[in-house]
């Protein structure tokens, strides 16, 4: 649990920050997950490949059971057991394959190395335990600390995301504070032990537009002070034209299209991204009529064979029954459809 | 209009109307007021003081027949389609259940269940189906439909698409539209997405604190809002296009709590255009541009 180097100053030294160099920090291959239930296997994530550079915000969109959380869950070992089995894939981080690590190891890396931020900040905390013990937890478990140096490391944390008067609040407890104080907290217990790695899985859904704005504007700079690379999952497209430099889109467990933000909002070439972009509310009344996706999300018991999109999609054809190659258009842009090019 | 539930002032004099055939929208933070406005039009409950009027007729304190005969022209659709639909129930029971209730009989219930599904964009056969079996975007369409079993007049429509994915979203908006236009529906409709409420609304009301703050017909509210509250609210909202540059108006702190509120106005403390005095008179809601109304002393001279 010893930390080998002595750094464990949580504010380390800002320097030159570049968008994001070609390092990666993490990376999964052909990773696929499904639950076993009593109503039929959920296959929850279908071969997906995606790797993480250095210092980059990636994010990862899709709508309800696309497998956004599953993946998540995946790369700190959290897939629920007995339902949830990973049938194939490694996920490389610092040299090892998290996957094949046993449980203690695992226990290792996360908080420490590769921390989450959960949605809701309210069923995240313990509501029986003072919020400066949650925060401290990590510095317990993965640090060898005297007592005093722990409530200063806490106190430090509790600076870095703006939580006034720090030392007074340390002893609330979750209900004392309002919904964005509590998330505050939350990413102090994920900054802690100043992770390689941030996982946010929608970090401000629960939260109100002038609150979500305010732990945006903290995710980011402290993604900026601490050059932490981060994935962030959300539904919301406007959250991720704000954070992200590149983006991955997941429909029905696929990775089905991934480019650089403004490359993607611009751009974008999977029938699925335009219809989703298409989608969103704009304008006044009697502007315009939305444009929807035909038909429903597909049941996640019974994925449709092939491009799992191709029932909805207007382009679709008999070769859309074989599931499609992922294909790199270009250097940062790759595409899982037969169709692209027609489109 | 007021309420007040030991001394939360969960709305706190908040006046308005809506003309027929529009659609107003309310909008504002958790907490603000909104559902509570919409609970009290629908007689779910009862304001503390205020009267309320629907088409000239006062309904504040209706009561037995006169509350049954005002109930048939306001329905309601909720948030949570998954809380708001018996899932003991077929369909064709939950969407013709007020039928049932009005002694319509089995076959012309049925038949008319048919039509609403027509109506909603329904497949004619999901009648027999339970709940469980719809998607939430579907479970949603269901709701609209029984809201408009009775033929009513006015439907208050309480954030009817924030627990939906964003294609869903999008055809059940549709729907609503086009609803309205071919029964000439009045819509109350409540939401905390301002974009949502842009594509629907007539006129927009912005709530705070449980007051109306500013009040405007949409366009103008979007493009020129003049409270310090809408305008912050409008930018915080994050646009899906990385190349749009905006002023980002962070608001400092929290929603205060409506529990004891300060007597002046509501938003002083997270207000960066507050000047001496904000804390000690309540601005009043008065009309800055024709038909642009707002509650702000930076407007009161």
């Amino acid at each position: 649990m010893i930390r080998e180097d002595s750094n464990t100053d949580v504010i380390p030294h800002s320097g030159s920050r570049s968008p994001h160099s070609n390092e990666v920090v993490l990376e999964a291959k052909d990773l696929r997950i499904h639950f076993y239930t009593d109503r039929g296997v959920i296959q929850a994530v279908e071969g997906v490949d995606f790797s993480i550079r250095k210092q980059e915000v990636w994010g990862l969109v899709g709508e309800s059971a696309s497998g956004k959380s599953t993946i998540a869950q995946s790369l700190v070992g959290m897939v629920a057991k007995p339902a949830g089995r990973i049938i194939s894939g490694e996920i490389l981080f610092r040299g090892g394959d998290i996957l094949k690590k046993t449980r203690r190891e695992v226990e290792k890396i996360r908080g420490n190395k590769i921390a989450f931020i959960p949605q809701d900040p309210t069923t995240a905390l313990n509501p029986l335990l003072r919020v400066g013990f949650q925060i401290g937890e990590a510095f317990r478990y993965h640090r060898d600390l005297k007592r005093n140096r722990i409530s200063e490391e806490i106190e430090k944390v509790m600076k870095v995301v703006n939580i006034p008067s720090p030392r007074q609040r340390v002893n609330d407890y979750p209900h004392q504070l309002s919904g964005g104080l509590k998330q505050r907290v939350i990413i102090a217990t994920a900054l802690s032990c100043q992770p390689d790695l941030l996982i946010a899985d929608e970090p401000t859904s629960a939260l109100d537009v002038t609150i979500q704005i305010q732990i945006i504007k903290l995710i980011r700079e402290i993604q900026e002070r601490f050059q932490m690379t981060m994935i962030l999952i959300t539904h919301n497209l406007g959250l991720v034209a704000k954070m992200c430099n590149r983006v991955a889109v997941l429909y029905c467990g696929r990775i089905v299209e991934e480019a650089l933000v403004k490359d993607l909002f611009k751009e974008p070439k999977h029938p699925y991204t335009l219809g989703l972009l298409a989608s969103l509310p704009k304008g006044e009344k009697g502007d315009v009529k939305l444009y929807t996706i035909p038909g429903q999300l597909p049941n996640p018991l019974y994925h449709p064979p092939g491009c799992g999109f191709s029932p909805r999609c207007p382009f679709a054809h008999e070769r859309c029954m074989e599931v499609p190659v992922m294909e790199w258009i270009s250097e940062d842009h790759r595409i899982r459809c037969w169709r692209w090019k027609d489109i | 209009m007021q309420k007040t539930v030991v001394d939360l002032k969960a709305v706190d004099g908040v006046s308005f109307s809506v003309d027929e055939g529009e659609t107003f929208g309310l909008v504002g933070e958790s907490g603000c007021g909104k559902t509570t406005i919409g609970k009290t039009l629908l007689k779910l409950y009862e304001p503390t003081s205020g009267k309320m009027f629907f088409r000239g007729e006062e309904i504040t304190h209706l009561k037995g027949s006169a509350l049954g005969e005002y109930r048939k022209n306001i329905q309601a659709v909720f948030q949570n389609p998954y809380a708001s639909l018996d899932a003991r129930m077929r369909i064709w029971r939950t969407i013709g259940e007020p039928l049932i209730v009005k002694g319509w009989s089995r076959e012309r219930v049925r038949e008319k269940v048919g039509e609403l599904l027509d109506l909603v964009m329904l497949p004619s056969d999901c009648g027999s189906r339970f709940p469980h079996e719809m998607s939430a975007g579907q479970r949603q369409q269901i709701a609209i439909a029984r809201a408009l079993a009775i033929n009513p007049k006015f439907i208050v429509l309480d954030e009817p698409t924030s627990l939906l994915d964003v294609s869903a979203q999008a055809s059940i908006l549709n729907l609503i539209v086009e609803l309205q236009k071919k029964l000439g529906l009045t819509y109350l409709f409540i939401s905390h997405n301002l974009a949502v409420v842009r594509f629907l609304s007539n006129r927009v009301g912005v709530m705070y604190c449980g007051k109306l703050v500013e009040l405007a017909n949409s366009r103008k509210l979007y493009l020129t809002p003049k409270h310090p509250y809408t305008q912050a609210l409008l930018a915080s909202v994050p646009v899906p296009d990385p190349e749009f540059k905006s002023e980002e108006v962070v608001l400092e702190g929290d929603v205060i709590s409506p529990i004891n509120p300060p007597k002046g106005c509501r938003f002083y403390t997270r207000c960066r255009h507050y000047m001496k005095g904000c804390e000690e008179t309540e601005p009043a809601l008065i009309e800055i541009e024709p038909n642009h109304f707002a509650a702000c002393h930076l407007f009161h001279r």
